[in-house]
């Protein structure tokens, strides 16, 4: 730069914003859908919602929302031990922001197994066969071998993303259904690269029934 | 439920505020994405956008971008110039999709010439660029000069440990464990310790013991930290880079499955006969006690490149990475560089 100084102010950049949106209009449907649902006999409350934070290995901030629907629950017995175990679909919208690289957002679809070893805590484990991830890239350029720079229009890339989560929660016995989760969650980005990438992620959380 | 709602409202605007940087006249701080054959590789630029030099930095095997940003680079380089962290193909937040590349070292040299294609589309075509490789980051260098032809785009190149040449690699290294080794018992720095590791090296062959011979060149540069000889050097920065700034989980996968050296090891790569063919003005650092990248390396590419104005500097208490043994005297070398060349 000769004799010319050019000042360039750096691009904020704002991936929720583009998300966010979407993501309050996830939350709306979540809220109306199940007043069209009948619930079945059998399940008190079969369909919970229940959304928090989502830390994408671990400190990467983000926050996920979901809906589960429950589809069995058997009371069995093991050397002289009584619990109950709880089957459920899930569905779950996420978002998560790695400050100066990337966001990101997905939709998981799956079941989760709870147990209740006591009238106070379950573990679950789940497992989402069926994910889709989003990575959201700030400004992106492409380079073509010989051709011009060209931005690129939403820039990201999607993959195919399953989910296994382990964790445990609060089962408050007056209101089944309800209560604070915690789980830890590694999901697997294909194709990523040439292989894969594999993602840990902290799921924190509040679940309330459906009545 | 109208209260959860508003909850998730606020915890969004929240983490919205969180992506926001500081913005300050005349200094840049953003990410941008380079896209190429199938690869959105990041671009971490920081620094003083107002000077008419950009210092792109290559990185080498397994490392990152962001991991050369320490105090130093902050309070010296960022502040004259415009500093531009780079992570490549298959390497910590690159991504994308892309089958196994053929020569992932040629199409890495393609990578960095588009990023240079980028950064003057995006901050100025008249301004003076520099391109910074460190280890195998100095071959992807090279080869972006003289294979994709960026050389034309640049206003100088500096080579730190540069790993230009493979088969002679292999050779030196072996033979610098062997010099040093016999330095530091003259000196009585631990003899017992370098005795050991000079017996177990003298009957491995370079060609076929290169593992074997590589981990007793870490053995022995570990030896001359513990000794004293290298100074430790505060880590809380590069700490921080690794494990809070980057992502350490996508680091370590992508690195896991995006070994490129093995690449280059496979074919005994050398560049130095294509060391001729560069004409800008080029800047070789290397460490004294070196032993990954032995300093008779950079004394062979001065001696190959075909540079009118080239210097090689030896850095006295450094091992493979004089930016993080010497920082001060490393920003100031390369500031000069720069500031003589732009």
């Amino acid at each position: 730069m000769k004799g010319i100084i050019l000042v360039h102010r750096p691009k904020k950049y704002h991936p929720l914003g583009r998300l966010l949106p979407t993501v309050i209009l996830f939350i709306i449907i979540l809220l109306i859908l199940p007043a069209f649902i009948k619930a079945q006999n059998g399940f008190p409350h079969p369909w919970s919602l229940h959304a928090g934070y989502y830390g994408n290995n671990l400190w990467n901030p983000g926050l996920q929302v979901g809906a589960d629907r429950q589809r069995v629950t058997m009371d069995k017995s093991r050397n002289d031990h009584e619990f109950t175990v709880e089957k459920w679909f899930t569905g779950d919208l996420g978002y998560y922001l790695d400050p100066g690289s990337h966001g990101a957002c997905f939709i998981q679809v799956g079941t989760v197994r709870r147990k209740y070893k006591e009238r106070m805590f379950y573990t679950q484990t789940g497992f989402n066969p069926l994910g889709i991830y989003r990575s959201i890239l700030p400004e992106t350029f492409l380079v073509t071998d010989g051709g011009p720079v060209e931005p690129v229009k939403f820039p990201g890339n999607w993959y195919y993303a399953p989910s296994v989560s382990w964790g445990v929660g609060q089962y408050y016995r007056k209101l089944p259904g309800t209560g604070w989760y915690a789980k830890l969650e590694l999901m697997a980005l294909l194709p990523y690269n040439t292989y894969v990438q594999f993602l840990i992620n902290l799921n924190l959380g509040y679940r309330i029934p459906l009545r | 439920m109208l209260g959860v709602i508003r909850n998730l409202i606020i915890v969004g605007l929240l983490l919205q505020l969180y992506s926001c940087g500081k913005t300050e006249a005349g200094r840049v701080d953003e990410t941008i994405y380079v896209r190429h054959q199938g690869a959105d590789m990041p671009a971490y630029v920081h620094g003083n956008l107002s000077s008419n030099a950009v210092l792109v930095i290559v990185h080498g095997a397994g490392s990152f971008g962001l991991s050369f940003r320490e105090e130093s680079f902050k309070s010296v380089l960022e502040k004259l110039f415009t500093v531009v962290y780079f992570d490549q193909r298959g390497q910590s937040m690159s991504e994308g999709h892309y089958p196994k590349p053929d020569d992932v070292i040629r199409l890495m040299g393609d990578d960095v010439s588009a990023l240079i294609q980028v950064l003057k589309h995006q901050y100025g075509a008249d301004k003076s660029y520099f391109l910074l490789g460190h280890s195998l980051g100095g071959m992807i260098a090279l080869s972006s000069m003289v294979n994709s032809g960026s050389q034309t785009d640049l206003a100088g190149w500096i080579c730190v440990d540069g790993a230009l040449d493979f088969p002679f690699i292999k050779q030196a290294r072996k033979e610098a464990v062997l010099q040093i080794g016999d330095e530091q018992i003259d000196a009585g720095n631990d003899p017992g310790s370098w005795n050991d590791l000079i017996n177990r090296l003298l009957s491995l062959d370079p060609d076929s013991d290169y593992d074997e011979i590589l981990k007793i060149a870490g053995e022995a540069m570990d030896l001359l930290t513990t000794t004293g000889v290298i100074p430790a050097g505060d880590s809380k920065d590069r700490l921080r880079n690794a494990i809070v700034i980057n992502n350490p989980v996508n680091w370590l996968v992508s690195n896991y499955f995006n070994q490129p050296v093995q690449a280059a090891l496979a074919e005994d790569l050398s560049l130095t006969n294509r060391l001729n063919a560069i004409t800008i003005p080029t800047l070789f650092i290397y460490g004294k006690y070196d032993l990954s990248v032995p300093p008779a390396m950079g004394e062979w590419a001065k001696f190959n490149v075909g540079s009118s104005s080239k210097e090689l500097l030896l850095f006295e208490q450094s091992m493979h990475h004089p930016f993080y043994s010497e920082p001060e005297h490393f920003v100031e070398q390369v500031a000069q560089f720069i500031n003589n060349n732009k």
